[in-house]
């Protein structure tokens, strides 16, 4: 039987996921992104999907019962920001917002929803860009995430399928959450590229955390330096994960897409640009094929640049996951006249990153050898 | 912090009699490098370490019967007697320091006529570790500031107003007049308090300023 094409989770529902009007995670994004693919031809009605909440026994998969109590009280009535603080919520990073539960459970369900559909055979491969929501702990909002979707999902995938899931997450920020949540787990292998957190939020994921117990090794972190630029960051990837690939053998893969780690992206220092973001989606799709029967669920994360960077980075990934040829093209004019009126920069008007954007980094070398170094150091543990 | 809350309370013990063989035993069974060797009223008479071992053991290259007689000497005749020992409610920068300036490995912690523990370079090394708040959720700040009063209070007020928690606070000292402040604060967006905190007349070192290598 053959399978239906793709599908991609939109609904203009999940746009009620916000802070408020100043804060930088901003899901307008999400539109932008719909509605450029939709200019383009690219996402006909038939793929969208509209996603449905989670429930709270999904939710208790991953998260406290205190703790989803917290968020669904801090959503309604008048909240005393000082009783949520222990939940990390009313801090400046997660601030509470009206209906934030019902806001936070559509994300989930929508990963979750496109889980399901992969699973059953029902499609290869989908995405929930809504999802990605990597910061999360069981008890404790952290980073812009409430519910993390991405453990929600995962924790579901390995309870109502028994897979075994890899989730490859490059996100410019570490994997915290999801890392923690499948920390101790053989069944769940979890890659975080990102960079280093000497520095960086969260402040963690370096090159010795390779999981515990019999989860000891199922745990990858590659921490890259900060300013690190295209090549030097796909050859640690794939590097890595050619050999992750040796010695998982996944029955699905999950994939975080933040897209913060590009040159413009104003809250992190990584240096790479669309050429990274058009190759990502394209190496996972063919790994999908090889490894794991086309399985593949592709969720969104961070990405703070949502004129420069966010919709052409997402576009992508839909069209390799479409097998859509992805070329440099010109960016549709009445999307780019609309989107920038209400931009505060220029708006590119390719789709790929161009010549002389970008200005060399003066201290390259030193940061290719020391992510060389790092990259040794991570395949000097694999058996 | 004090001396108490990074010290080992299991460390090793060797009677003066006993043998440089024993000693040698022990050491490699426990995997410590320092042995207090105590007499018979329980109190401090010496300490052993890996270095005193090594010095008087011979070679593994010769054959073992020329061991027979020197593995027998007694720790007594080895040890070293006059030990540099700690209070345990000292604090953890003079422990650094004796360690140090005396150029050894490690302090036995001595509470009147009792010993209570022994603190090692590798506790001072963690003691270090936690101290730059490397373990600590967060993001880094990196400030230069002049050093007079005031300027820490300044840049916590930024904090305080935000709601962000300092996960931790190191200060070093970079130039005559100047000093630098590590901070790791909870929160993934540190923007606005960096403005703010150069608007105060500090430079941030930590992040980089946007657009500082010209990001178009």
């Amino acid at each position: 039987m053959k399978k239906s094409n793709p599908l991609f989770i939109y609904d203009d529902a999940l746009l009620r996921y916000k802070f408020h009007q100043d804060h930088p995670f901003n899901q307008q994004r999400l539109k932008m992104t719909v509605e450029l693919l939709q200019t383009w031809g690219m996402l006909p009605d038939s793929q969208i999907l509209a996603p449905v909440a989670a429930t709270e026994e999904q939710l208790l998969l991953n998260h406290t019962s205190e703790y989803v109590k917290a968020v669904q009280q801090a959503g309604h009535g008048n909240p005393d920001t000082k009783e949520f603080e222990v939940f990390g919520l009313g801090t400046e990073d997660t601030p509470i917002f009206a209906g934030m539960h019902e806001a936070s459970s559509l994300n989930v369900g929508g990963s979750i929803l496109i889980g399901d559909k992969v699973m059953t055979g029902e499609i290869e491969h989908g995405i929930n860009f809504a999802g990605g929501l990597h910061h999360a702990f069981p008890g404790r909002a952290s980073g812009f995430c409430i519910y993390n979707d991405v453990s929600v999902l995962i924790h579901h995938l390995v309870r109502e399928y028994q897979a075994k899931v890899l989730y490859i997450d490059t996100d410019a920020h570490h994997g915290d959450g999801v890392e923690t949540s499948f920390y101790d787990s053989p069944d769940v292998m979890t890659v975080s590229i990102h960079e280093t957190g000497r520095y960086l939020f969260p402040g963690t994921g370096f090159v010795t955390d390779r999981g515990k117990g019999s989860g000891y090794g199922y745990a990858v972190n590659i921490p890259l330096d900060a300013f690190t630029e295209d090549e030097s960051w796909q050859d640690a990837f794939v590097q890595v994960m050619e050999r992750v690939l040796n010695f998982f053998k996944p029955d699905v893969i999950v994939s975080q897409h933040g897209c913060d780690a590009h040159w413009f992206d104003p809250l992190t220092h990584l240096s790479i640009t669309m050429d990274t973001y058009r190759k990502i989606p394209q190496w996972i799709h063919e790994w999908a094929h090889a490894h794991t029967d086309g399985r593949w669920i592709a969720l969104g994360g961070g990405g703070y640049d949502i004129w420069r960077v966010v919709p052409r980075a997402w576009s992508m990934v839909w069209m390799a996951m479409n097998d859509l040829p992805v070329e440099d093209r010109e960016m549709p004019k009445d999307w780019l006249e609309k989107w920038q009126a209400r931009a505060s920069v220029q708006m590119p008007a390719s789709l790929f990153d161009r010549e002389g954007w970008f200005k060399p980094i003066p201290r390259r070398k030193e940061i290719e050898q020391k992510n060389r170094q790092t990259v040794a150091q991570i395949l000097r543990f694999f058996p | 912090m004090k001396v108490r809350q990074i010290m080992s309370q299991r460390y090793a013990v060797i009677h003066p009699d006993d043998t440089l063989q024993q000693a040698r035993t022990v050491m490699l069974t426990r995997n410590v490098r320092h042995l207090l060797a105590i007499d018979r009223e329980d109190r401090l008479a010496g300490l052993v370490s890996d270095r005193d071992i090594r010095e008087v053991y011979p070679s593994s290259l010769e054959s073992p019967d020329q061991h027979q007689e020197i593995i027998r000497v007694p720790v007594h005749q080895f040890m070293s007697k006059m030990v540099i020992t700690i209070h345990p409610d000292d604090d953890i920068e003079e422990a650094a320091l004796l360690l140090y300036e005396n150029n050894i490995g490690s302090l036995p912690v001595i509470e009147g006529e009792e010993i209570v523990g022994i603190v090692t370079m590798k506790d001072i090394l963690y003691a270090l570790i936690e101290l730059t708040g490397l373990h600590t959720h967060g993001s880094t700040i990196k400030v230069e500031v002049p050093n007079r009063p005031g300027v820490l209070a300044d840049i916590a007020e930024v904090f305080k107003k935000h709601g962000m928690c300092i996960n931790s606070v190191m200060t070093s000292i970079s130039g005559p007049l100047n000093r630098r402040l590590n901070f790791r604060v909870d929160t993934i967006n540190p923007r606005q308090v960096v403005r703010e905190i150069e608007e105060k007349g500090y430079q941030v070192v930590w992040p980089p300023k946007e657009g500082f290598y010209e990001k178009e």
